[in-house]
């Protein structure tokens, strides 16, 4: 059993008062225009273009050494702290030496 | 209208800062995404900012625009339906609607002048949200279901059953109306 308002001449009246709906667009385009606002600058690539041969190319290895850079920096420290640290086995002494005192240690000769 | 094609150079020509690629594309779209506003908000102010801020929105980010998600079309409609239901739970305050004739619980002055059109509108505005858009994109602004659900980012099968039920809530309510008032 249909719903009054789900027969066919319901639906035609559904269309008819959807269709009297209508909205009249008021927004001006040239005042739209006139309020944009600065666009972003552009790509890194083309603020550098003129550059020698392709600036996409050079934008983007001058933009790689900053996360090369905090890549190494692990493995940098890594490689300090292992030739400053005492190994344990007495074949470096002198470091292990020069880190105790540095640390405010009485020093000790392992 | 504009083939996917010539939509997708010009909306690149915008991403590069060209004045001209968007106001050929503004033109088109501000009469389209200000119905639409004002459909989906019951205000013609409100519907007038929000196609503004969508083509706003166009200009400084048309650069993240993916041609394969979709077209133009749905991807404006999305971002209008966005800030739309943004300012909803913001409560309008950033619009300063203090200063609109249209606000909250005052008739636009041209709707009260066309009583059928009012009579749908507050039919519509009864309605959720999510039936409100379905109806408002597929039957206005003609995209298809497909495009539909696109912009509301739901499955076919929730489009058609939201358009279903909100073609039947708005029958019924407007039936109701009219059968009140002779």
């Amino acid at each position: 059993m249909q719903e009054p308002h789900e027969t066919p001449e319901a639906q035609e009246r559904l269309e008819a008062w959807l269709d009297r709906y209508t909205v009249t667009p008021r927004a001006d385009l040239e005042h739209l225009l006139s309020k944009l606002p600065p666009q972003k600058a552009p790509e890194r690539a083309s603020a550098r273009g003129g550059r020698i041969g392709s600036g996409a190319i050079w934008g983007g290895l001058l933009d790689l050494w900053r996360p090369a850079a905090l890549a190494a920096l692990p493995v940098l420290l890594g490689f300090v702290l292992s030739s400053a640290l005492p190994t344990g086995n007495g074949d470096r002494w002198e470091a292990s030496e020069q880190w105790v005192f540095a640390a405010g240690g009485e020093g000790y000769y392992p | 209208m504009f083939t996917e094609a010539e939509e997708g150079q010009r909306v690149c020509q915008v991403a590069q800062g060209d004045r001209q690629a968007f106001a050929e594309l503004a033109a088109y779209y501000l009469p389209k995404l200000e119905q639409y506003g004002t459909r989906l908000s019951g205000r013609p102010a409100l519907g007038e900012d929000l196609a503004q801020e969508t083509l706003f929105q166009l200009w400084l980010e048309a650069g993240r625009f993916d041609p394969a998600r979709g077209r133009l079309s749905t991807w404006l409609y999305r971002i209008a339906r966005n800030r739309f239901l943004d300012q909803q739970r913001q409560g309008w305050r950033w619009l300063g609607l203090e200063s609109l004739a249209g606000r909250d619980g005052v008739p636009d002055p041209e709707l009260e002048q066309l009583s059928d059109a009012r009579e749908v509108q507050q039919a519509l505005q009864r309605l959720p949200e999510r039936q409100r858009s379905a109806l408002l994109l597929s039957y206005y602004e003609g995209l298809s279901q497909k495009e539909v659900a696109q912009v509301l980012g739901l499955g076919l099968r929730a489009v058609e059953s939201l358009i279903v039920r909100a073609r039947r809530a708005l029958g019924k309510t407007l039936e109701e109306q009219h059968a009140r008032t002779p």
